[in-house]
């Protein structure tokens, strides 16, 4: 735990406002026979304390607190106590801060986490202790997870690049398909997969966390592109949406997962393209940049294998990638996310559907330098391929993902040829990874949320330096 | 959970059985006594097509779906279990439970938006500040503990469209879907899982239509509210007055396919006992009925569908027959005297700003 001096004045930051709680009561003694005003019953400050502060973003920031002890006897020696339960308290924050704070409306991606997290309940789910509403603004109270595979990756570049142990990404990638196939099975699509959601706690369990873009996809009363024309952060969004679809599916979290393999194999975003800003119309540019970030490692999607192709909205600027990537055989218009790979020759020309990942995925398991029995091997391949069929309709599921021959246990022992991963993914490594960073300063938490940070795709937290995102 | 009604909040924590529903809103009723004396407000159903008509004024100029009007009703059913109807603005309640509805069932309004509908619609009850509608969202989500997902019969009733067994015409569907929005009136979104409703619906809309024709009540039904009904309009059964007698026929019916070989009436509240108890020309409808019932492929077809579905008939029987006392008690709705007595209310116990 951290000093209690500093963590005091965090403390009274977040409480800053209870004051005005007191005048609510007295009000609300005045009209106790009144159901139209709101008086919390459970309050943050009398169940948490704050020890620090974790992140922010649009949404708002994100506390790390411990449980008071309820049944807390201040006779009994201090540290004789059990060990307190961490917990990551996610707070809303109001449309307008500063001081005359008012009730606004809750905004509809905390109402999505908030009704989707009540309801659902999976090991690899973020887990939701419960949610306060205080002071005109929401908490909601998150199991506390150590790790997140952002952080993750980011140690295995520190200082100089380590790969991340195959065994290990065999079980990030199961958990985070388990959790997911549990999600799409319940009709959510998360929308926002990404290495800062997906959080790992110190025993090696994976949560895949932040539910803000998730919604219930059976059968929407309007398209899902009505409600948010943009969905999932740049580098993680998938063909049929960067080509606009209207009527996605869960394939769109299936492509994410497939980028999120493939950077933690080679511990660098694999299309790492660069976002057209909105304009000032508010129309939804054709992402270019990324369109052909894609298109340089898996060559051009083609009508023949992705059958509603030609009918996607944004189609017509595909043809456009065409003509302007014209005449550069091997795509050396654009460098690769990693420089090294010679892709002359063999593979990866814009017309040349398939070999450039394959190329793409024998580089990257050629600098890691695995050794060859403990290799994501060729079925990490397949396994990657499949998640980056161009066709959503033909894009790997959850549930087939997780019955991948990549799963199969091949050590000897009883196990051998099942499916069969640790659910633990630290389970026999010495690798200790650095905790979370937890700020005490208290002008991290009186700025106010962070430039930049719109929802859904425009540029996040992980755009920002690495210091500054956890 | 959204995929899975039985492991949903609304199965596990908001389904109750009727006994434990009177005895939370007796210990309520208790506590408020005081002003539920001074106040007292009619049957809660008539309260309910009250606030029904309210959410529908509302959703006059906002486009809505029904889905997110029945949404909005459910809430108030939730939060009438912890507030008394006497302690709380029912105009803001309404308006702030259609926004909330709005943005759970993703077809959002703006909090503005709803505020100065709301406002224009009931300027003597709904106070000009935006931040008291906010404030009332959470009174509201603080009593449903943020159980905001509600699971609805609709998704069930098309199901049982594509069920090549029953053969549902577009009038008897339509009729049923009638038939659920009316259900919001009663405390079945409490008491009943959606696909009991669904097929409750189902069920007396088939022994409805006949009756429905002949009196000429039954409206006609478009091609597009079928492709699309949650965008019609939120529309209740029409010519309910006429068909207590056949619905009395169908429970005798029910009761016997129960039990079959006996006569008796195994119908454990005295409610249900009461109407079934009716008069002669009543009963001479009912053996019309029964008679068309054994005549109609049909309601054979239905009968088997129901007791191959394993679902519980005795639970059925009760609830058809809430359905049923809501088309009685309908005949008693004054919206200008319950409009008056809520103004009353608001006025004496200023909860009108």
């Amino acid at each position: 735990m951290s000093r209690p001096g500093t963590s005091l004045t965090i403390a009274q930051q977040l409480r800053k406002t209870t004051q005005l709680g007191l005048e609510e009561a007295a009000r609300n003694l005045e009209k106790k026979h009144s159901g139209n005003y709101y008086t919390a019953k459970v309050k943050i400050g009398q169940k948490y304390n704050i020890i620090g502060f974790i992140s922010s973003g649009t949404y708002g920031r994100v506390y790390k607190a411990v449980e008071k002890n309820p049944k807390s006897d201040p006779s009994s020696p201090a540290g004789s106590a059990a060990p307190k339960e961490l917990y990551a308290i996610k707070k809303f924050k109001p449309e307008k801060e500063g001081d005359n704070v008012q009730y606004m409306g809750l905004s509809q991606s905390a109402i999505r986490e908030m009704s989707l997290c009540t309801e659902l309940s999976h090991p690899n789910v973020v887990h939701l202790a419960e949610i306060i509403l205080e002071d005109k603004c929401v908490f909601m109270v998150f199991e506390y997870c150590e790790h997140d595979l952002l952080q993750i990756i980011h140690h295995h570049t520190q200082p100089t690049r380590r790969p991340i142990p195959a065994t290990m990404i065999r079980s990030i990638l199961f958990q985070l398909l388990n959790g997911l196939y549990y999600l799409h099975q319940n009709w959510v699509i998360h929308r926002d997969l990404k290495p800062a959601n997906i959080m790992v706690t110190s025993s090696g369990h994976v949560r895949i966390g932040d539910l803000g873009l998730a919604r219930l996809f059976h059968k929407p009363l309007s398209s899902l592109y009505s409600g948010d024309k943009v969905v999932v952060t740049i580098w993680y969004r998938s063909p049929d949406l960067l080509l606009g679809a209207r009527h996605y599916t869960p394939a769109i979290d299936m492509w994410a997962v497939g980028c999120i393999f493939a950077e933690l194999l080679s511990l660098r975003p694999i299309f790492k393209g660069e976002e057209t800003k909105m304009d000032s119309k508010k129309t939804v540019p054709f992402q270019r940049n990324q369109m052909g970030k894609i298109v340089e490692i898996l060559g051009l999607p083609r009508r023949e294998n992705w059958k509603g192709l030609a009918d996607m909205p944004d189609y017509p600027q595909l043809q456009s990638l065409v003509v302007s990537r014209g005449g550069m055989p091997g795509g050396g218009l654009y460098p690769t996310s990693s420089n090294s790979i010679n892709r002359g020759g063999s593979g990866g020309s814009a017309n040349n559907n398939g070999t450039g990942l394959e190329n793409w995925y024998n580089n990257c398991l050629r600098h890691a330098s695995y050794p060859p029995d403990k290799s994501p091997g060729q079925r990490g391949f397949q396994l990657l391929s499949e998640l980056f069929e161009y066709d959503p309709d033909k894009r790997l599921t959850a549930e087939r993902a997780l019955h991948h021959d990549y799963f199969r246990n091949t050590d000897d022992g009883p196990h051998k040829g099942e499916i069969w991963v640790s659910n633990n993914c630290f389970e026999g490594l010495d690798e200790v990874y650095p905790h979370r960073r937890v700020s005490t300063e208290t002008n991290d938490i009186g700025t106010s949320s962070l430039p930049g940070t719109k929802r859904g795709g425009l540029p996040d937290d992980s755009l920002l330096p690495a210091a500054k995102r956890r | 959970m959204a995929a899975n009604y039985w492991t949903s909040t609304q199965r596990k924590y908001w389904t109750f059985t009727p006994e434990k529903l009177a005895e939370i809103r007796d210990d309520l009723d208790r506590q408020a006594a005081k002003a539920i004396e001074q106040h007292p407000y009619p049957d809660r159903r008539l309260m309910f097509i009250f606030l029904r008509d309210r959410l529908l004024q509302l959703a006059k100029r906002l486009p809505f779906r029904q889905q997110c009007v029945a949404t909005a009703l459910v809430y108030l059913h939730r939060y009438f279990l912890s507030t008394p109807m006497q302690n709380v603005n029912l105009y803001l309640l309404t308006a702030t439970a259609f926004y909330l509805a709005s943005k759970t069932e993703e077809s959002p309004h703006h909090i503005r938006l709803v505020a100065a509908e709301a406002r224009q619609a009931w300027p003597e009850f709904v106070p000009g500040d935006v931040s008291r509608l906010g404030e009332m969202e959470f009174c509201l989500i603080s009593e449903m503990h943020s159980q905001l997902i509600v699971w609805h019969p609709y998704r069930s009733l098309i199901a049982l469209k594509e069920n090549q067994d029953l053969k549902l015409s577009n009038d008897e569907l339509g009729l049923a879907w009638s038939i659920i929005n009316d259900s919001y009136m009663t405390d079945l979104p409490l008491t009943c899982a959606p696909h009991l409703i669904a097929i409750i619906a189902m069920f007396l809309a088939v022994v409805f239509l006949p009756t429905a024709k002949a009196a000429g009540t039954l409206r006609p039904i478009s091609h597009d509210t079928l492709a699309n009904p949650d965008s019609g309009p939120f529309s209740s059964l029409v010519g309910r007055q006429a068909l207590s007698g056949s619905f009395n026929a169908v429970i005798g019916n029910l009761q016997m396919s129960n039990h079959p070989g006996s006569q008796t009436n195994p119908a454990p509240n005295g409610k249900a006992r009461a109407s079934l108890n009716d008069s002669s020309s009543q009963r001479v409808d009912r053996e019309k009925t029964i008679a068309a019932i054994k005549e109609s492929e049909k309601l054979q077809n239905i009968m088997r569908f129901l007791v191959e579905s394993g679902i519980d008939i005795e639970q059925m029987i009760e609830s058809t027959q809430e359905m049923i006392s809501l088309y009685d008690v309908w005949e008693q709705y004054s919206e200008k005297s319950i409009k008056d007595t809520v103004s009353r209310c608001l006025k004496s116990r200023a909860l009108d700003n």
